[in-house]
């Protein structure tokens, strides 16, 4: 069972994703980001992957395609993470220098 | 009797919706007889008959055999004189039938496939509206038949599609996989591959390349599933091949994919990740130069027990161009085993969330010592694959096994 939630804080949109990242909710993810991008704005986006228990090879895909989308539109990207399965598939797959840690 | 194949409903068991429209009909009109039939190319069998034991009859004239060539309500109101029936032997005998009205079961394209017929043994009077009313059970009763001409198509359809979908899938992966690993002198080899869903392509492949001094290996995993995924794969497995051929060294090799894979998408959108290795037989003992891209570390698992990853972190292919590959070396002694593998395997080993391979280092360890086989079929059992295995992959699983044949002995 995946979730996300869109928080609009102060200074920055914060979406908030927990469950599983995969196949099946990766087109959700892509679905909020785009979104968020469709609400117009120039705060950054953070991405709060913090309550993810499990990602695969599409949920990663998914992460890509979000800060490529975010920086397209000309705004900042972060994620947020804590130790587990987000960070150790981010070392396995040798991108975690490719995004910027809230 | 085009029609009457299409709807499949000779000789198939008693159904109570169509018993309940004949013992509705017998209480409606009072007779003591009610029958569903089905005209057959030489009898009229019953797909209903209430009051009435026979489960078909002969195809004689002058009562449902005649009813359904018409497009009208049959009525006999005294068969032994109606000159349409009076010859029929089951009006002419004992007890005969005395009274007869049928409404023939019409399809929608205009066939009858037989009647709904009410009978009594005494003539009896029939008004026009109690033909109506027949005839609307008539129509309840083409329903029936219809929707169940309807399940009988959506199912046959499912099973159709479900049986292109898996020779899809099989066609697709035979081209994605080496028919045969190939004999590789002084290196035991054993290849495995899983599918999670056999209606689906897998991302996975590998590919063993066999040269002069030893072997390339080649593990990957293109991200999704179905033929989207296949087309990468397809497109990554075949530049990997040719370049290994042309001697490139592993980290040249995924270079020059990542480079065909990102200039083969406007913007990134598809990746896969590798692991490649080249293997060269040395006097007593294998180098393994080995360069991953974005993938698990293959493990060793060394004679005496000891489980080591290998390979330096380097991205995922096929998303930046500015993804840099590198080479490590390892080396393989006597009786050592090398274990490449797809992030499957980790998972069926180590359960959905693990992400980490502790699981698979500990079942490797108490192999030392195994051929190349037996761990393949170690591993096998293990996510529930061996000889009386029940499948419960999540993700599609590819690994290969590779020991120094002289190390075996």
């Amino acid at each position: 069972m995946t979730t996300f939630d869109v928080q609009t804080e102060p200074d920055r949109v914060r979406v908030q994703v927990s469950g599983e990242l995969d196949l099946q909710s990766e087109p959700e993810l892509t679905a909020g980001v785009d979104q968020v991008l469709a609400a117009g704005g120039t705060s950054p986006v953070v991405l709060d992957l913090r309550a993810v228990d499990f990602i695969d090879s599409c949920g990663l895909r998914a992460l890509l395609r979000a800060r490529e989308c975010v920086q397209r539109a000309g705004r900042a990207f972060t994620v947020a993470v804590v130790p587990g399965a987000v960070t150790s598939l981010l070392d396995i797959a040798g991108v975690g220098d490719w995004f910027d840690y809230e | 009797m085009t029609a009457v194949r299409r709807y499949d409903v000779l000789d198939t068991p008693p159904d109570g919706a169509f018993d309940r429209i004949t013992a509705l009909a017998a209480r409606l009109f009072d007779v003591p007889i009610a029958i569903v039939s089905i005209v057959d190319t030489d009898r009229i069998w019953f797909k209903s008959h209430f009051g009435l034991p026979d489960e078909q009859i002969d195809r004689e004239p002058g009562l449902c055999a005649s009813a359904i060539l018409q497009p009208l309500p049959w009525v006999l109101q005294d068969a032994r004189r109606d000159p349409r029936s009076l010859s029929n032997p089951l009006v002419a005998q004992e007890n005969g039938v005395g009274f007869y009205a049928g409404v023939p079961l019409t399809t929608h394209d205009g066939f009858n496939l037989g009647t709904l017929c009410v009978l009594d043994q005494q003539a009896r009077q029939i008004s026009e509206d109690d033909v109506a009313t027949l005839a609307d059970l008539a129509s309840l009763v083409m329903d029936e038949l219809e929707l169940r001409r309807e399940a009988r198509l959506a199912v046959e359809l499912k099973d159709l599609l479900r049986r292109q979908a898996e020779d899809v899938a099989a066609t697709l992966q035979r081209d994605l996989l080496p028919p045969m690993v190939p004999a590789v002198s002084g290196l035991e080899v054993v290849a495995r591959y899983h599918v999670a869903d056999r209606q689906q392509v897998g991302g996975d492949f590998y590919d063993v390349v066999a040269q002069d001094d030893g072997c390339a290996l080649v593990v990957a995993d293109a991200c999704g599933k179905g033929v989207r995924a296949a087309a990468l794969t397809g497109t990554a497995r075949w530049a990997l091949r040719t370049v290994i051929i042309g001697r490139w060294s592993p980290a040249q090799a995924l270079q020059r994919l990542n480079e065909v894979l990102t200039s083969a998408q406007a913007t990134p959108d598809r990746y896969c990740t590798a692991a490649v290795a080249q293997l060269r037989r040395h006097e007593d003992r294998i180098e393994v130069v080995l360069a991953l891209g974005g993938h698990p570390h293959p493990l060793v698992l060394r004679a005496d027990g000891r489980v080591e990853p290998i390979g330096a972190t380097s991205p995922i292919v096929g998303w930046s161009r500015a993804a840099a590959y590198v080479n490590q070396t390892a080396w393989l002694g006597a009786g050592d085993v090398l274990v490449l593998f797809t992030d499957g395997l980790i998972e069926a080993t180590g359960g959905h969330t693990t992400g980490s391979d502790s699981a698979l280092r500990a079942l490797l360890a108490p192999l030392a010592g195994r051929s190349a086989a037996e761990v393949a079929d170690r591993l096998d059992a293990a996510i529930g694959l061996g000889p009386a295995g029940q499948q419960l992959l999540m993700d599609d699983a590819a690994f290969l096994v590779v020991r120094s044949a002289w190390g075996a002995a």
